[in-house]
Formats: structure tokens, sequence, C-alpha cells
């Protein structure tokens, strides 16, 4: 449980704060408990990590569904706190690869975590 | 094949090998790792039939990417984007599987094959061709159920031949076809950008068909006024985005939808001219009635009468009606299973369009009475193929001579090749197979054991003695292949090259990717074989599915679905083509019916709109009273019972359940109560309740939720260890033959 609760507090700040980097991975499998598949992250996460899950569920991405793991993958060893540009790249494949060789780090360097809310390719007259 | 036709085709091919292997690496992006390309694809899912691009490492499909240039514009849900995982999945079957003694042993397709042959031959010699039958399905490729099609129909002689859309589509076709005289939208997926009202009925687009409901979303958000109604008994997370959710009793929408026709006529929203120049009126099967007997119809549902019928609030009702028949604003309707799963199904999807034709609503960019189908080629490959026991392809009928006659000629087979009577439906196939009637059975690339309504009884009659079961199928054990005589291992979608068609009249190319797994076979492939071993390989000579296509393409010739113009290569660098496309200069066509843009419509006709699938050139309105379902709620059974989809998963799971992601969210099938349901049971999230109907019985948890509607119980559909369809009912729309899944009666106890 206390583990559960580091997790939801990393989860927590990185949902209030994009500058905040995320530990590296660790084994989260024996962290989380063992949820059976009996509901969706949100379930427990809307009150274990309200920040965050409000970003979301408010975002674009909340309301079409993509759900936690499409971006933080399982609670099994592919968990990621913060997901890598790869997970992006199913919708916005393109957006990725024009990342490729600028300064800019990672997608979360400007999108806020969860609610993704700034969209700075738009401004830019990018789709 | 003529010797010209030949000649085109290896040109083609040629052409199209060079193509792949050309256009496959030309699609590597340069971010992209060494080895890496990408083929162009469509989703395995739903009927919305997303366009993407599948990553390709070592033989391996290790990601996809969303196609920008097709009419998803590169979004993929969450199902979609998990798709590589399905490829290598662990029950993955890679050989053929006997069953000998209490169990399976792997054979070879030799062995598989022969004894297959030697079993449909004896039924045939013995008992007749319609002793034997083949159940298909909507997820097959349009090639693999054509040559199902023919191999049954004109080779064995049984029509014989359904499949599950039956099960999701059947009264939305028979919506189509009693009100324009042809089935299919006439409207596309780009109408939704121009919908000032958006009706969604029966249908939780937002998990079912997620990237339309994210298309919708955006025309909510940018448009002016626009505004979404959604009428379901639940308060799904489509509601999240409607200005009115309408809630009612299930199977009480009929008077709902007569009751907003009722204020378009009492609130001056009808179209007169409209209606004088392109409808006709009809009761029953008969079109005889005049617009003075439909409005004597529809003063009986009054929005009072209708409120106090089904629950709703007559004033939202009002306001439904209102904002859908607003002079100078669009609007669009759309509809799934809520409509379709029903023993009044047909006359619902008549009611929806009854709204659009009163009103002139239909036609024009953003009006159009569109059907949201559930699997990604229910349209192209069974719907438009013909490939259901009454029909043959594109737009024919068993029961009509001529039409026999021109695939006679087509299929180059003797007059009278093709039986004249239709063959049997679904739950008469399933129902023939108990009663011994039918002796072997071919199911190819579906579930029927888990998703057939009244599961048990289905169940039982695949096991009965002397019955054989061949099912083709990508995974072992499913439901269904743990029943089976034989399971032959079918290669997987990016194993193989066909075409889908999806809800939109779009069709397009799935190329090939990879190597099918082990000894898998790609369904065509098997399907030539069984032809072959039973005498009729003539029929199916295809050495590949872009031979099968030529063929299709002059089924369609000079039909309302005419794609003579959409030949392989432009189907290889489209992204997808909508018909008619019946010649190679034509781009497709967004809006049938309508004059300059469908190319069946004279460029010289009187008015804007042609129905010319009816004689007298007119659309049916149809008088269609409220009836109840089939059972409804009493003293014993008092919970209304529904069932549908999550997000996460689809149909019964075989391929969603084997991504890691997914097996974590929503895995198990939950039963959803309202809090004071839960409350008088005396249970709460997480205990077990026994749900239990006439039929059967199983063993869901609880989940409260505030979305339900009090007396309502719905159960997701895609768990195999519980699985709602061992209560769910087994009547059917009469016309369509369609069950009614979506309402039963119940009663809940702890278990």
């Amino acid at each position: 449980m206390r583990a559960l609760l580091a997790v939801s507090a990393a989860l927590l700040t990185l949902g209030a704060s994009p500058s905040v980097r995320a530990s590296p991975q660790v084994p989260r499998a024996a962290a989380h408990p063992d949820v059976q598949g009996e509901q969706d992250c949100a379930a427990c996460h809307r009150t274990r990590t309200p920040g965050s899950y409000s970003a979301w569920e408010g975002s674009a991405h909340g309301l079409a569904l993509v759900k936690c793991v499409v971006c933080h993958g399982s609670t099994g060893t592919d968990f990621r706190a913060k997901p890598k540009a790869d997970r992006c790249r199913g919708c916005h494949a393109a957006l990725v690869e024009a990342r490729k060789g600028t300064a800019t780090k990672d997608c979360f360097a400007c999108h806020a975590p969860h609610s993704l809310s700034a969209n700075p390719h738009r401004s830019k007259g990018t789709p | 094949m003529s010797s010209m036709n030949r000649r085109e085709f290896l040109k083609t091919t040629a052409a199209a090998s060079a193509l792949i292997a050309l256009g496959s690496r030309a699609q590597a992006a340069p971010a992209d790792p060494p080895g890496l390309f990408w083929t162009k694809s469509v989703c395995r899912y739903c009927g919305t039939g997303c366009g993407l691009y599948v990553g390709v490492k070592d033989g391996r499909v290790v990601s996809v990417k969303g196609d920008t240039d097709n009419h998803n514009a590169g979004f993929l849900c969450l199902k979609g984007f998990l798709l590589p995982q399905i490829m290598r999945a662990p029950d993955r079957l890679g050989h053929p599987l006997v069953r000998k003694g209490g169990g399976f042993v792997q054979t070879s397709w030799e062995e598989a094959m022969a004894l297959v042959a030697a079993r449909f031959r004896t039924a045939i010699d013995r008992y007749g061709p319609d002793a034997v039958g083949f159940y298909g399905s909507g997820q097959g490729l349009t090639e693999e159920t054509y040559a199902a099609n023919k191999l049954f129909k004109a080779g064995i002689r049984t029509n014989n031949v359904d499949g599950n859309p039956r099960l999701c589509m059947a009264s939305a076709v028979g919506g189509y076809v009693s009100t324009y005289g042809k089935d299919e939208p006439m409207g596309c997926y780009e109408d939704i950008d121009h919908a000032d009202v958006i009706l969604l009925i029966g249908s939780n687009t937002s998990e079912a068909h997620p990237i339309l409901f994210r298309r919708i979303v955006k025309r909510k958000q940018t448009g002016k006024d626009v505004k979404v109604v959604v009428l379901d008994p639940r308060r799904t997370p489509t509601s999240r985005v409607a200005d009115l959710h309408i809630s009612f009793t299930p199977g009480t929408d009929l008077a709902i939808l007569n009751a907003m026709a009722n204020v378009l006529f009492a609130e001056g929203f009808v179209d007169e001219a409209f209606v004088a120049k392109h409808v006709a009126f009809g009761e029953g099967a008969d079109v005889n009635k005049t617009l003075a007997d439909y409005r004597a119809f529809l003063a009986e549902y009054t929005p009072a009468k209708a409120a106090a019928v089904s629950g709703a609030r007559a004033e939202d009702i009002v306001t439904a009606a209102r904002w859908f028949g607003e002079k100078g604003r669009t609007a669009m309707s759309m509809w799934t299973m809520g409509l379709n799963q029903r023993t009044k199904g047909v006359w619902a999807n008549n009611l929806v369009h009854n709204l659009h034709l009163v009103t002139g609503k239909i036609g024009k960019p953003g009006s159009t009475p569109f059907s949201l189908t559930g699997q990604p080629n229910a349209c192209g490959g069974v719907r438009d193929g013909g490939a259901l026991s009454h029909t043959l392809p594109y737009g024919r009928v068993v029961a009509n001579e001529k039409h026999r006659a021109e695939m006679e000629k087509l299929w180059n087979v003797p007059a009278g090749t093709i039986a004249p009577k239709p063959g049997l439906a679904t739950i008469d196939m399933f129902r023939a197979l108990e009663e011994g009637k039918l002796k072997a059975l071919w199911i190819m690339c579906t579930n029927p054991a888990q998703s057939l309504p009244n599961a048990d009884r289905y169940r039982r009659a695949l096991r009965r003695e002397g019955a054989f079961v061949v099912v083709t199928e990508a995974f072992h054990p499913t439901r269904t292949s743990e029943l089976a005589d034989v399971v032959l291992p079918a290669a997987l979608w990016a194993e193989k090259e066909g075409v889908y068609g999806c809800g939109e009249r779009r069709y397009q190319l799935l190329e090939k990717s990879i190597a099918p797994l082990a000894e898998a076979r790609p369904d065509l492939e098997i399907l030539c074989d069984l032809a072959k071993r039973l005498g009729h390989g003539a029929l199916l000579p295809w050495r590949s599915p872009a031979e099968v296509w030529d063929e299709l393409r002059a089924a369609s010739r000079g039909t309302a679905y005419d794609f003579d113009g959409m030949t392989r290569e432009r189907l290889r660098q489209s992204h997808g083509m909508l018909w008619p496309v019946p010649a190679e200069g034509h781009a497709g066509t967004k809006r049938r019916y309508v004059k300059g843009d469908d190319p069946l419509v004279p460029a010289d006709s009187a008015d804007r709109i042609l129905f010319y699938g009816r004689p007298d050139r007119k659309a049916v309105v149809w008088l269609r009273p409220q009836k109840a379902p089939e059972e409804v709620v009493d003293a014993e059974y008092p919970f209304w019972f529904t069932t549908g989809r999550v997000i996460e998963h689809w149909h019964t799971g075989t391929m969603t359940r084997n991504c890691k992601e997914l097996r974590q969210a929503n895995y198990e099938s939950l039963a959803e109560l309202h809090q004071d349901d839960a409350i008088a049971l005396g249970v709460q999230s997480g205990d077990a309740v026994r749900i239990t109907s006439r039929r059967g019985s199983e063993v869901f948890k609880v989940r409260v939720v505030d979305t339900a509607r009090k007396g309502v119980v719905f159960v997701h559909m895609h768990d195999p260890n519980h699985m709602c369809n061992r209560i769910t009912i087994d009547a059917v729309d009469p016309a369509s033959r369609q069950p009614e899944f979506k309402i039963c009666a119940v009663k809940v106890g702890k278990a």
C-alpha cells in the first residue's frame, strides 16, 4: 500500500508539474495491487490521483477515451510513469517524427501531462 | 477469366508487386530504425474502418500508426493502437487440429482437409446440399467471403450461407431496403463535419466507434450551436457531449420516434414540397397509404403519450424534435445495435428514416440517416457481397429469378444452378444443427458459441452427436473452436491481403505485411482447397486475392454498387474509395441519390435528389406503431437486461484480451446496477450476483454506477468466462431475422 501511495504521489506530482522528471523505470508490477482487470485505471485513480485524473478527463484524450494504458502501458513491467514518445506515435506519428533532430527533448516538454493542453503545432500552422 | 482479363491481371499484379516492394519501403520515415518499413492497411476492429500503417521489422509487426490521409485523419482508438500484440499472442493457432477421442490432436493440413472434405461430401451425398452450411463473418476479407458464397451457392448448391452480420446489421439493411429500395447509407462520415444537429440513438458511439465519436466531438466544439441529442436508457460516455440525453424504458423508442414526427408536423417543420415530390407512404409491406393517413396515425403519438409509455420527459421529446426539425439547419442521425438488435429492428430503422424524409433533411452535407456498423467488413464483404442466406452479390436476391440468372452467367454455371429458395438465416441455421437437419457446418472467423443469443442452447447443438463442425480461426481455444471437430489455423489480418468495406461505403485494401504464423493459411486459400476436394475447383480457380477482385468488380458492374472503376492498383494507391465508382476516372461517391454526386442519377434529373432504388422513384415513410419487445419484465423476472461494449474490448474478446494493457482494463464483464437497485438487492460493487433469464444464468460481479437506469441491468459482452449470451433471448425480427440481443427480462440475486 505504501508503494501504491508512492506511485500515486509521483503521478500526482507529474500531473501538477510537467517540469518534474519521473524517476527511472521501476518494477511496478510488484508495487501495484492486483486489479484483475475488473475495472479500468480510473476506477481507483480518480480518487488516488485526482489531479491527474481530472486533467485527463477534461482533455481531448479524456473525451475521446484515450485511457491511461495508451500512454502508460499496463501495470506490468511495461509500465512507464513518463511515457515515451513511441506511445504518442499511433495517432501523432508526423509530430513525433518532426521532433527528431530538434532541441525539443520529448512531447511533454511542451504538452502538460494528462491535460496535454498546449498545442504549439497548431499555432505554427502544423496540423 | 478471359485471356484479355488474364493479361490485364498479369500486368496489374506485376505493377502491384513493384508497388508493394517500393511503396512499403518508401513509407519508411527518416527517423525510423533501420529495417523498419510500413505497409498500408485498415484496423482489424470495428466498422469505422480506420486507415493505418503497419510497422514491420524482421518479419514481425512491431508498430502501427494512423493514416493521416484517410478519413480518420491519423487517429486510432486504444484497441487499434495495440493491434501488434494480437499477432504473436500465446493462443495463436499455428497447426490444424482434429478432435480424436476426448481432445484435439495436431495433424497435417492434408489429413485435416481430407477429413473435412470426406465429411462434407458424405453429408451432401446422403442428405442433399442443404445438409451443409457456411457461417461467415463481417471480419473476413471481401475476397474470402465471396469465395465461400460462390462455392456453397453455385458449387455445392445450397443457400445455407449466412454470417454474424445477421446478428448486427440485418435490421439496418431491412430499414434501408424497405425505405429506399437499396441497402447501405447514402451519406458519409464527412457529413458529421456539416451537421448542426446530431441524433444518436441506440449507439454508445464513444466506446463502440471512438474515432467517429472524436469527429462528433470536434464538430460539437467547432461548429456553430451544434446540438447533440443522445437517446439511450443508459447515460454512457457518449452523453458527455450531449446537449440532451433522453433515457427511457428499453423497447419504447418507437413511441418516442413517432412522437418526434408528431411534433415535426404539429410545429411546422415538415418540408411539404420535398414530401410531395419524393415520399410515398406505407404500412405493413404495402406502399398504399397517404400523407393524411400518416398524420392520422401520428395523432395518437403525442409527446405526453410517448412520455407515459417510455418514461422519458415529454418536454425532452419536444426539444429533440424541434432541434431536429429547425428549418435551415442540417440534421444527421446515427444508430447501431440499440435499434438493430430488436424484434422490431427494421421498424425502428424505418422510424429514423421517417424523420429525415418528412423534413427533407437528407442528401445534403450534414443531413443524412447513417447506420453505424460494428464489424470492419460486414458491409463490404457480407452485406454488399450478398453472403447471407437470402442474398446474392451486389443487391441481388436469391428469390429473384433474374438475379439468379445474372449470377449464374457471371459464375459461368448452368441456368438453374442456384437454388431459388433462400437458405437458413443464422438462428434457423443453428436450430437446424440442433434438429439434426444440418449435418456439417463451416464456421469462418467468428465465435458463435459465445456470441449467439441463448448461447447454451446452440453450444449443445454444436456438440450434437452426428454434427460435424469445422472452425477456421486465428486463435484457439475460443468458445467455438473448443466445440469443433476440426480447427484450421487461419492467417490473421496483416498476414494476408484483401479488401475491407467499412460503414460509409469505403472500400480499402489491406496489404500483406508479414508471412502467416507457422502453418496458418489465409481463408481464401483454405476455401480454394476445399473447393478442389469437393470437385468445384474450377469455380474457385484464383491464385491471388487480386484475381478474385476482378471477378467482384465484374459482379458489381451495372448494379447500384458499381465499383468497376476501383481497380486493384487504385485501391493500392488510394486511402479507400466510396462506391459507386463506375469507371477508372471516377473519384467515388460521397452522397448517393444526389444529382451531380451520384453517377447513377442522370445529369438532367429534374430535382437535386432521386431515390432510384424504388420503381416510383420515391422513398417510403412507413407507419410503424410502438410494439413491446418479445419479452417484458414481470413479477418473476423484474429487471430489464441489456448488453454492450466497453472501449477496451471488442466482440468476444479473442483479440483484445491478448493485449496486456487491455487485460488490465475491464477484462472481466461486470453487471452495472443503479444504486437503488443495488440497495434493494443488498449488494454493492464487487459483490457477485447471479442473473437469470428464462433461458440461462450467469454470475457477474456488480458495479454500482450512476449512469444506469433504475430497473435496467447492463452487462459487458466480451468475456468468455462470464457470458452474457447465456441469458439473452434468441427471438428474431420477423423481417430481418436479427435477434433481440438488446432486451430481455431477468431476475437478479446475490450469488
